[in-house]
């Protein structure tokens, strides 16, 4: 189970970083390290928000597990939109959602708590 | 239903996309010219292409999870020898982009009219999908 459970979330990350990256080279356009520096932001968050999505049964009724998941939908619009628009302006807004979970992870262990979604 | 299948194939699949449209973008500033001034069906190629290897991947998983490989079916193993070709012909469309792109997309396409017939077959002899 947890291992399929990886699996899905390789693919769900693989799935939300190639998605602008073929739209960008569909388009001809030149891939610059920016870009590339947004596809493995993608990937990450695209990983991290499948695996929170399949623990939905356990945490749905958690404000800080509905919380992660819509920063980590933000923070993928925002990549996007500074992949597609070349602005490393919009990544700093993107890095909310880690500086979030981060957060909860750090709270969580100073806590010793079994799992990082508080409330 | 099987989510790790679909998810799997629809992440090779966009792969498979994101190097065609790579190696389209490679031989567009080798020679100077716009891609679609040299490929001048990629609009549909490149979905093709993500859509193919997603059913590929399904397929393959729906043939081997339903009884006609384990039972030694001669149709179960064409089937399987289809879609191993049909993506063979993918490959090779997405890493060696031609002229003849469209034609090898439709050759490739055999595996599923194969599916499609077996499945309306047995649906009007009331067999089971794996008939022989």
């Amino acid at each position: 189970m947890a291992q399929e459970a990886i699996l899905l979330s390789f693919a769900g990350g693989v799935i939300t970083a190639l998605a602008p990256l073929i739209y960008i080279t569909y388009r001809a356009k030149p891939t610059s390290l920016l870009v590339w520096a947004g596809a493995l932001n993608s990937l990450a968050v695209g990983y991290v928000f499948t695996l929170l999505v399949l623990q939905w049964g356990l945490f749905y009724a958690r404000f800080t597990y509905l919380l992660a998941l819509a920063l980590l939908s933000v923070s993928l619009v925002y990549t996007y939109w500074g992949m597609l628009r070349e602005r490393w302006t919009m990544y700093l807004f993107a890095a909310a959602a880690w500086v979030y979970i981060i957060a909860l992870a750090l709270v969580a262990k100073a806590l010793g708590l079994g799992d990082p979604f508080i409330i | 239903m099987n989510w790790a299948a679909l998810l799997v194939g629809a992440a090779a699949g966009m792969a498979v996309a994101f190097a065609r449209t790579y190696v389209e973008a490679t031989a567009s500033r080798q020679s100077g010219l716009p891609p679609s001034a040299l490929f001048e069906h990629r609009d549909v190629l490149v979905p093709f292409l993500a859509l193919a290897t997603a059913a590929n991947i399904y397929a393959m998983w729906l043939i081997v999870s339903y009884g006609g490989v384990a039972a030694r079916k001669l149709s179960a193993f064409i089937a399987m020898a289809l879609l191993l070709a049909s993506q063979m012909i993918q490959l090779h469309i997405a890493l060696r982009p031609t002229r003849r792109d469209l034609d090898l997309a439709v050759i490739s396409c055999a595996a599923y009219v194969y599916l499609f017939a077996l499945y309306i077959a047995a649906l009007f002899l009331r067999t089971t999908l794996w008939m022989f």
